[in-house]
């Protein structure tokens, strides 16, 4: 079984949490620090970071009064591993083409009636 | 959902099953207005031995693209594949179509992909080439 890469995905299908993800990868940093460099609230910020944590690609690690966040670079790998990705992919295409067949059948129905 | 997977190394294989004939499944895979409404409309209806581009309905940026190196009407086709952050690198799309009881068992095979790739650089990468896919996944949540 592939593994489910949707909480990957979603954590990662936004410019902010892809932005915060490059911040981390170069060091971790308290919500605060990640705040600092976002023109938004805090409570804003760590929605995002609640969302890449799901997605298991943050590691976050209280010290204390603060919580550090760290990227978690090997939780990437399954995403953008080709196979992986295009494992996705394909299922989402072929689902999106079974929803046209069936909206072209009942159309057909539709057109019967008339 | 589709009925069964099988991922080996190099290989994606993925079956579906659509209550319709071959031949109408046969044209949502090859007209180019009925592609784009489930993948991307195509720049013109597939033809055998002939370049396909397929485009995004948003902002007309190329997003699949090879050619249709084989073509059996209602039955088989097979493409050369590729997407933009594959940076060139070929791979081969089989469809396979089977009449069943009142339907049809659509295959999907895909082989010859990379083997890996470097994923934070495709983090980086990401911005670039990669937004149309994401807006597509993005839909989703």
């Amino acid at each position: 079984m592939p593994p489910n890469l949707q909480p990957v995905f979603r954590a990662l299908g936004d410019p902010t949490r892809r932005d915060i993800l490059r911040m981390l990868g170069q060091e971790p940093m308290t919500v605060a620090q990640v705040s600092d460099q976002f023109d938004m609230t805090r409570a804003a910020v760590k929605k995002h970071l609640v969302m890449l944590s799901d997605g298991g690609l943050i590691h976050v690690e209280r010290r204390g009064r603060e919580t550090i966040n760290s990227l978690n670079a090997a939780a990437l790998k399954p995403a953008f591993d080709w196979l992986g990705w295009f494992d996705q992919f394909w299922e989402d295409r072929l689902a999106a083409l079974q929803i046209a067949i069936e909206k072209d059948i009942s159309n057909d129905t539709g057109h019967n009636h008339d | 959902m589709t009925l069964d997977t099988t991922m080996t190394d190099t290989t994606i294989r993925k079956s579906v099953y659509l209550p319709t004939s071959p031949e109408r499944v046969w044209e949502f895979l090859t007209k180019a207005d009925l592609l784009g409404k489930w993948f991307h409309p195509a720049e013109k209806d597939l033809a055998a031995g002939e370049d396909y581009l397929l485009t995004s309905q948003k902002d007309g940026d190329r997003m699949c693209w090879g050619t249709v190196e084989d073509m059996r009407p209602h039955e088989f086709m097979r493409w050369s594949f590729t997407v933009g952050p594959m940076a060139g690198v070929m791979s081969t799309v089989e469809w396979y179509l089977t009449p069943t009881a009142g339907g049809t068992r659509l295959t999907l095979e895909h082989s010859g992909l990379p083997d890996n790739a470097d994923g934070y650089g495709l983090v980086l990468a990401l911005d670039k080439g990669w937004h149309g896919f994401l807006s597509n996944l993005h839909d989703m949540t």
